[in-house]
């Protein structure tokens, strides 16, 4: 074997098994969709500004329209931005690089991943043309709405509902062929040396994240599943006219959605210990609180998805219970708060764009982590269920913690991706507070 | 393509970025369990659906299991036990570098699944022959059902073992995969990893419908 060999085009840059090739796929095309969600999220902003009125680059909206397009935002920000984004993509560039190690254990493996989600995505996208439109019963798919085959004007076998649940089930298939990846490299693949409290706190998150997404990906395999029997050939397994159940399906649902969460939140909390650590110049203070309070928020996560339903049924004891263990993840991330406080005291801190979108990451991740606790409150989130107060704390958790996080990691490793620094543009903390805070008042 | 590969030269099945033998093999085989692991909670989850329903409605599922032939279900379980069995020996064989009765034992093993899913394949088309179709497509009347929403009961027969039988499928044509690599002589004494990871794999197969036959076959 020759040290160097030139590549063909299709093998370099599209087949490709390169880890630092594979993330920047994951990156662009994270990118691409970040750009279709931001401008569904345009469309119904405008139908809600403007009601009835033509949209500019978009037309009339219908009703209906209305639904997929809330309903698509929500999927592709979270499926296909999000978790690509700060999972995928950042994991398969950082993971061998900060471990010292030439690529992932299985780099076949790897790229299969990254196609089978193109292709996840590419279904996705085309579930726009199809007769009906996308599909339009919330990112959560609650049935009985989502197993009646709505909307019933094309067959269902075809409809934006049923290429919608095919997509995300791909989605979860090429994550976990990622999540096998990340975590068998790091426990493996470590450089000589370094044992799992040496490495970087990028690699514990990430690792966390993966063990979290395959621990609870699989009940929302099989219940996509029965989803779509139910759609296509009409099992009754959530249809309480058939003698099911739609509660099951939340179950499933929120076992792995709130999860989902952390798998989205936990990376972006390792960006941020890694930005503030090098623009402060110091140590981080405090790594094994943070690594052992990042296991502990994932291992809480299994246990508190209930705090979804409390107004769906379930009994008050669960409710009470589910309450209390969702507050209990106030503790673990609490302590992250305090250490990158601590980082930032004494240090020599200089304010270049990343460390600008870490500063904004503390601020309004602090703001979602305390409507958090409200909404956690059993007798509180009867009232606040369903409302725009539940949006905007997620859109503070995913907006203000997420994206700035993510923000700040690109401008941060831009020039270990692209080998440019890239100049420094506009930081755009103040325009996401300030829209986000509007949301909590209910405009 | 690090300069390790310069100075360790590699033994020619460890794939270049590992550092040695013994780290494919661990990676490997910690991949292969951890996909195993999102296996069993994915069917986990199905009989959770399986249980919550039997518990509401016991009666129907009664009903819709002495529509099922456990005859058939029993010799299933015995031909995928033995598989199991010729699966497991044909590693032991490639340690000791018997590469014609490893290829023999895997040869069987596919055997096995092949004969396990005709009967399947006869048991479905008897189901539908009785017009026993998952969910609406149903005709409670024309089968003489009991219990109007029967169509659950088949839902959950044909996902369950659908889904299993997909996976009998995949494990048929990655050991077909094995036995071609076998008979070229790619495994010996120092390298077996994927037919362990595959062995893995069907195993875990097995052990699902070690579930399944008494949970829709037997039970009620």
């Amino acid at each position: 074997m020759t040290l160097t060999h030139e590549e063909s085009f299709i093998r370099k840059y599209i087949f490709s098994t390169d880890h630092k090739m594979i993330g920047k796929q994951y990156f662009i095309a994270g990118l691409f969709m970040a750009f279709v969600g931001g401008f569904l999220a345009y469309v119904f902003r405008m139908q809600l500004a403007y009601p009835g009125q033509s949209i500019p680059l978009y037309g009339k909206l219908t009703p209906i329209g209305y639904n997929s397009m809330v309903t698509m935002h929500g999927t592709v920000m979270i499926f296909w931005v999000a978790m690509p984004l700060l999972l995928s993509a950042a994991g398969n560039i950082l993971i061998p690089l900060m471990l010292g190690t030439d690529d992932m254990v299985f780099p076949k493996l790897n790229m299969l991943s990254f196609w089978v989600f193109f292709i996840s995505m590419v279904i996705l996208l085309a579930s726009f043309f199809v007769p009906g439109g996308a599909f339009g019963g919330g990112w959560t798919a609650y049935p009985p709405l989502s197993a009646d085959g709505y909307p019933k004007t094309p067959p269902p076998l075809y409809s934006g509902g049923t290429l919608w649940v095919i997509a995300v089930a791909l989605e979860f298939v090429s994550m976990l062929m990622g999540g096998i990846n990340f975590i068998v490299t790091t426990v493996n693949k470590r450089a000589k040396g370094m044992g799992f409290m040496d490495m970087p706190i990028m690699i514990w998150m990430l690792n966390l994240a993966s063990i979290i997404f395959m621990l609870s990906v699989g009940p929302l395999i099989a219940g996509a599943i029965m989803l779509l029997l139910d759609r296509t050939i009409g099992t009754g397994f959530y249809d309480p006219a058939r003698g099911g159940d739609p509660v099951l399906f939340q179950h499933f649902f929120w076992f792995y959605s709130h999860p989902a969460v952390y798998i989205m939140i936990i990376p972006a909390m390792g960006v941020v210990s890694e930005l503030i650590t090098t623009f402060s110049r110091k140590v981080i203070f405090g790594y094994t609180a943070i690594a052992y309070s990042s296991l502990g928020i994932a291992a809480v996560s299994f246990f508190v998805w209930g705090h979804h339903m409390f107004v769906s049924g379930q009994s008050e004891t669960a409710g009470i219970l589910f309450s209390f263990i969702t507050m209990l993840v106030g503790v673990p991330t609490a302590i992250k708060m305090f250490n990158w406080v601590a980082t930032l005291y004494k240090g020599s801190v200089s304010f270049d764009s990343p460390m600008l979108y870490a500063l904004g990451f503390l601020f309004l991740f602090a703001i979602g982590g305390v409507t958090g606790i409200m909404l956690a409150v059993l007798p509180i989130d009867v009232h606040f269920h369903d409302t725009y107060f539940v949006v905007a704390h997620f859109h503070y958790v995913m907006v203000g913690g997420t994206l700035m996080a993510l923000m700040g990691g690109f401008y941060y490793w831009f020039p270990k991706m692209f080998g440019k620094i890239l100049p420094s543009i506009h930081f755009g903390c103040d325009g996401h507070a300030t829209s986000l805070f509007r949301l909590h008042s209910g405009l | 393509m690090s300069t390790d590969n310069i100075t360790h030269p590699h033994a020619a099945h460890v794939s270049h970025h590992f550092k040695d033998a013994n780290q494919e093999y661990d990676a490997g085989k910690q991949g292969i369990w951890l996909f195993m692991v999102t296996e069993i909670l994915m069917f986990g989850a199905v009989l959770v659906g399986y249980g919550i329903f039997h518990a509401i409605y016991p009666e129907m599922f009664a009903e819709g299991a002495s529509h099922l032939d456990w005859k058939m279900g029993f010799v299933n379980t015995l031909v995928l036990i033995f598989s199991s069995f010729t699966m497991a020996i044909s590693i032991s064989l490639v340690q000791q570098n018997k590469t014609k009765q490893a290829a023999i034992a895997l040869a069987t093993t596919v055997l096995c699944g092949a004969i396990f899913m005709c009967i399947k394949y006869f048991e479905y088309s008897h189901k539908f022959h009785l017009g026993l179709y998952p969910g609406h497509f149903l005709d409670v009347a024309k089968v003489g059902a009991q219990h109007a929403n029967l169509g659950m009961y088949f839902g959950f027969y044909f996902a369950m073992t659908g889904l299993h039988g997909l996976h009998v499928l995949i494990g048929m044509g990655l050991i077909t995969w094995l036995l071609i690599r076998t008979i070229r002589g790619d495994f010996h004494s120092q390298y077996w990893i994927p037919i362990e990871g595959v062995g893995i794999f069907w195993h875990i197969v097995d052990l699902i419908w070690i579930f399944l036959f008494p949970l829709l076959y037997l039970v009620g």
